[in-house]
């Protein structure tokens, strides 16, 4: 016990007993402007279920809202703890510290497992708790449901938290077998996410394609009978569900308890036979490497940096799916909600809007892929200095990382008006169009991210070389990309009805422009000196 | 022009490789100085030691010198280029190898060493001439198109080493070089600065091994406290035995003030 105390306080004070060493007053902001977000997020979030829960009521179909609801945020949590187990149990960076102290295995485990618990806790709570208070309030329920609700929420901690466990070990197995495979990964994971969103985009298709067929809303006769059906097959989730509002409570109490024992009993055995062994077999294969015979060369320097900027990308398998993978499902995704748009009907708005649509779904592609940009400066961690001693100015040096990422980014967006132009869902003049709009748009967010990134690089990187914290300027940039494809598709839907559609992309062509020169401006300005002020003690 | 003058793209006299004038360095939200006016002219052809305890500001100015850091005042000259008005001139002719032997560890070991010729502009016949050499002395032939991530602490540092002198820089700065080196490793290391001097070029390096400086070295400074406290000639008489006595005395008195 003193020993999982131990642990489990310097675990703690890793993640967050560090203070920043900004100014207290941006400090102060950055904090404020977060909470701000996440109220604003959290409020959206209740407002919209409180929406739901009372549509369905209305419909008669709050048990089933109740069973969905469970259900979504059972699964959420789960790929949330596969994630989490996995960076916190096996990839913590710490593992081959703590196996060196005199501490056993158990209490690294259980260590590591409480921060991860605790945030399980959190999400379940923040997630769950208000939704089973406002169903509560709005079917009625009488106290015994009040009373049930820890034990429900318990269930979901515990269920999703098993599970995760369960799959990270094999997920551990598979990834250090293909740890060198870097193409194989890349193809893997691009057939991966093209198929899902492929898949995703036909099941939302099909409902469609059902709901027009049949002239009938959502909360039809039909339609409520489907999601009757399905709730009824959706284990365990319709026991929590059961358990609460009384339906067949005591066999419903009694199989969640089974399940949720059984789960996390497997996942204890398992953890006690395997984490060890993970751990060690993790430990060792970051030193597995490949050998590549290759002869000296001799390349520009421009063409050198360029090189070794893919190379340092395309052999990290987090780093190739982050930016060459969704560059790769990008024109995917873009084909699959034209093509669902255009298929409400012909004259309809749905396929009037596909340009506009697809400018919105090229831009939130772009911003997801340059995102990458806004850690140019803080993934060279340790070798920062490496950029600081060449004898190549730092300028160029600069102008080479946006020319790799610009270059991925605008074949992506080739490759998807061609897409667009060859399906005959857009002309070739608009689909060209639309991918000249995104890329102006593509140098403004990458000017604009690797300025963010040459303000305040992190260079928190583990032993792998690769970054272990989220990096601020990613998520600004992601923001403010998302932000831009929402004002820009908004903009896009309303000035085709208002303008036309050659007039409304001469507009956004012309303030895209601006952008990109601006940003441009905000980068180059006074580069070399802030480059030449960043440094690592 | 003369080979070294190509090289260094200077065509002036070069008496000193590198010249350090009152150099004063504070770092971000510091209240001290960490280096204070220090005043340094290294010889073509000699080896130049840099001595002074941990937080000395020893690898503070080699950062400086590398253009690593950026400095308050004074001014660092390397083969006749400003290190802040021509920065490119100055870090043609530098080699430098890092305390903590930090490379792209994704990329093998000949791919990266050819990643900083490139960067540097080194001809092929040159690259391979030199890589040939020091993968054979230092060793590591067999491991030069294995991924540097499976590379040990020495092999790592060994391909610091053969990087920053693949182009054959006039100015050879190391820091800390011989720390987790094997023995026959650090022989290898000091032929091959001796050799380095030998043909004109300077080297300076820091170390806390007094004794490996008393022999190695031509000259060496003393450093406490981000200030020069002593530069010492080895060539003169009982300096080389004294060095030590010296270093002790002028370091500890400081840290009983």
């Amino acid at each position: 016990m003193k020993e999982f105390l131990t642990l489990f306080r310097l675990d703690l004070k890793s993640r967050f007993g560090t203070k920043g060493t900004g100014k207290p007053i941006f400090t102060a902001i950055k904090i404020a402007v977060v909470v701000l977000l996440i109220a604003v997020v959290y409020a959206a979030y209740i407002f919209g279920v409180r929406q739901l829960i009372a549509m369905f009521h209305l419909y008669e179909m709050s048990t089933e809202f109740l069973i969905l609801f469970i259900a979504l945020s059972q699964l959420i949590l789960t790929l949330f703890g596969i994630s989490s187990v996995i960076k916190n149990l096996f990839r913590s960076g710490d593992n081959e510290l703590m196996m060196r102290f005199p501490v056993t295995p158990g209490a690294v485990f259980a260590s590591k497992i409480a921060v991860f618990i605790l945030y399980q806790i959190i999400f379940t709570l923040v997630m769950e708790l208000p939704v089973f208070i406002i169903y509560g309030i709005t079917t009625a329920q009488v106290w015994s449901y009040y009373a049930l609700i820890p034990v429900v929420l318990i269930f979901s901690i515990v269920l999703p938290l098993s599970i995760a466990n369960l799959l990270a070990i094999p997920v551990m197995q598979i990834s250090a077998r293909t740890k060198n495979m870097f193409t194989l990964s890349l193809l893997i994971s691009v057939i991966l996410v093209a198929a899902g969103f492929a898949i995703y985009m036909s099941i939302i298709q099909g409902v469609v394609d059902y709901m027009k067929e049949e002239a009938m809303s959502f909360f039809s006769k039909e339609t409520m009978g489907i999601v009757s059906n399905v709730a009824k097959y959706i284990y365990p989730s319709n026991w929590f569900a059961y358990m609460l509002i009384g339906e067949w409570r005591v066999g419903a109490s009694l199989l969640s308890l089974l399940v949720v024992a059984l789960f996390a009993v497997g996942a204890v055995i398992l953890n006690k036979k395997l984490y060890l062994s993970t751990i060690l077999r993790d430990i060792e294969g970051a030193g597995a490497t490949f050998t590549m015979v290759t002869k000296n060369k001799v390349r520009s320097a421009t063409w050198a940096t360029f090189r070794r900027e893919f190379l340092d990308i395309f052999r990290s398998s987090n780093y190739s799916f982050q930016y060459l993978c969704m560059a790769v499902a990008a024109p995917v995704m873009v084909y699959n909600c034209n093509k669902l748009a255009a298929s409400m009907g012909e004259n309809s708005i749905g396929a009037i809007i596909v340009p506009a649509l697809a400018l919105m779904v090229m831009l939130i592609f772009c911003a997801i892929i340059l995102s990458f940009a806004a850690s140019s400066v803080s993934r060279e961690g340790e070798n920062f200095y490496l950029t600081k001693i060449v004898p190549v100015p730092y300028k160029t040096q600069v102008m080479i990382k946006i020319a790799l990422y610009m270059t991925v980014s605008t074949a992506s967006l080739l490759v998807t008006a061609i897409l667009m132009f060859v399906t005959k869902q857009i002309s070739a003049a608009y689909s060209f169009s639309a991918a000249g709009i995104a890329f102006l748009v593509s140098i403004a967010v990458t000017a604009f991210a690797v300025r963010l990134d040459t303000t305040r690089p992190q260079f928190a990187v583990g032993g792998d070389g690769e970054l272990t914290v989220g990096n601020v300027s990613t998520f600004v940039v992601l923001f403010v990309g998302f932000a831009i494809s929402v004002v820009y598709g908004l903009f896009g839907m309303v000035g085709i009805f208002l303008w036309g559609l050659t007039k409304t992309f001469l507009i956004l062509a012309g303030v895209s422009l601006l952008l990109a020169v601006a940003a441009v401006l905000w980068l180059m300005i006074g580069l070399d000196k802030r480059y030449g002020r960043i440094t690592q003690r | 022009m003369s080979e070294i003058e190509k090289q260094t793209g200077n065509t002036e006299n070069l008496e000193h490789l590198l010249v350090i004038h009152h150099l004063k360095k504070k770092y971000l939200n510091a209240k001290r100085y960490s280096i204070n006016d220090l005043t340094l002219e290294l010889k073509a052809g000699e080896i130049f030691g840099f001595l002074g305890q941990n937080g000395a500001g020893k690898s503070t100015t080699i950062k400086c010198i590398t253009g690593i850091h950026p400095y308050d005042e004074g001014e660092i000259i390397i083969c006749g280029h400003d290190m802040k008005k021509d920065p490119i001139g100055a870090k043609k002719n530098i080699g430098y190898v890092p305390d903590n032997h930090s490379v792209y560890e994704k990329l093998t070991g000949r791919e990266y060493v050819n990643y900083i010729a490139d960067l540097y502009g080194v001809s092929l016949e040159d690259r391979e001439e030199r890589m040939n050499r020091y993968l054979k002395m230092f060793k590591i032939s067999f491991a030069v198109d294995r991924q540097i991530k499976g590379y040990s602490h020495g092999m790592k540092q060994k391909i610091c080493i053969i990087a920053a002198l693949i182009h054959n820089p006039r100015l050879w700065v190391l820091d800390e070089p011989m720390v987790g080196l094997d023995p026959q490793s650090m022989f290898d290391i000091i032929d091959e600065m001796k050799a380095h001097t030998a043909a004109g070029n300077t080297v300076f390096f820091s170390s806390h091994n007094i004794d490996l400086v008393s022999k190695l070295c031509d000259r060496v400074a003393i450093i406490h406290d981000g200030e020069l406290k002593r530069l010492i000639n080895l060539h003169e008489e009982g300096t080389r035995e004294t060095l030590e006595q010296v270093f002790r005395s002028l370091t500890m008195a400081e840290n009983k003030a």
